[in-house]
């Protein structure tokens, strides 16, 4: 069973493979620009982006990232869970549960309200771990670049 | 009819009031004066990450939009999210919501931010007859979780 803790600055190598992996599910390629500035994110605490990792023995497993938002409809604190990704050999295992969870904790603990994430329409298998835990909302979501 | 776009003033509180009602009715959410107090002090205070620009019709205000920047990992940068967008109902076909979106694109660009994202409901026709037009509708399904 995996255990849910805080990124530290040793987990840099299995978040960094870990996160290449997931840009690779996405098919984003990240440069290195993008993975320095990310786990700069990381490691700063005045940074709005934290991590949970899970970790099997001493192995990262998986990863999510996660901020909070103010949500207008409750004039009140909010929480998007942005990426969450767990290696495949470690699929099954809980992992993805038990990040949200976490994740769910520490919101719940500085503010609560609604933790939100998005998942591609078909990406079956995640839905199938986050439709246990969450509710499916009906929004459209659109993207336009800048 | 002159449509033209600027940044929420502290003298707009009525009529900010007005229009947001109008959209918090739509989605069946009401706004109570707490929730108007707290949301109208967010975005004028300027180290809240929530911020709003209006349209106005020949001097008048019939819209707004309330958006605030995100950190976007998978980007490896900065994007907008556009949380609450409303065109009063007698602007409506005026171009103002549209306005609206293209001048958070400038102000996106500006900021070098990578790109706006915003929801709508599954339902809502006529916005999205609006945004099919502006932007692309994604194969997204949000999840909530209650805490």
């Amino acid at each position: 069973m995996a255990v849910i803790r805080d990124i530290h600055p040793n987990d840099r190598e299995r978040w960094e493979a870990l996160f290449l992996e997931y840009g690779v599910f996405y098919e984003t390629s990240f440069d290195r620009t993008v993975v320095d500035g990310v786990w700069a994110w990381l490691m700063d605490d005045a940074a709005e982006v934290r991590a949970f990792v899970a970790v099997d023995g001493d192995e990262v497993i998986g990863f999510t990232h996660y901020r909070p938002q103010p949500d207008t409809f409750t004039a009140a604190s909010g929480w998007f869970l942005d990426d969450l990704f767990v290696d495949p050999a470690a699929r099954g295992s809980g992992a993805a549960t038990a990040l949200i969870e976490a994740v769910a904790e520490y919101a719940t603990a500085h503010g609560g309200g609604t933790l939100r994430w998005i998942t591609a329409d078909d990406n079956e298998r995640a839905q199938r771990v986050y439709d246990r835990i969450a509710t499916k909302a009906t929004w459209v979501t659109y993207e336009r670049e800048c | 009819m002159t449509l033209t776009v600027r940044a929420l003033s502290v003298t707009d509180r009525d009529r900010w009031r007005e229009l947001y009602e109008g959209y918090c009715d739509f989605y069946s959410k009401p706004l109570s004066d707490e929730r108007a107090e707290i949301v109208f002090t967010w975005l004028m205070d300027a180290d809240h990450e929530l911020e709003c620009i209006v349209a106005e019709l020949d001097g008048q205000v019939v819209g707004l939009a309330h958006f605030r920047e995100f950190a976007r990992p998978i980007a490896g940068g900065r994007a907008m999210f556009l949380d609450d967008l409303f065109t009063a109902p007698e602007a409506r076909g005026t171009g103002a919501a549209t306005t609206l979106i293209e001048a958070l694109r400038e102000i996106g660009k500006e900021r070098g931010l990578v790109m706006i994202r915003w929801l709508t409901a599954d339902d809502n026709v006529a916005a999205q007859r609006v945004y099919d037009k502006l932007a692309s509708k994604t194969n997204m399904l949000t999840y909530d979780l209650e805490l």
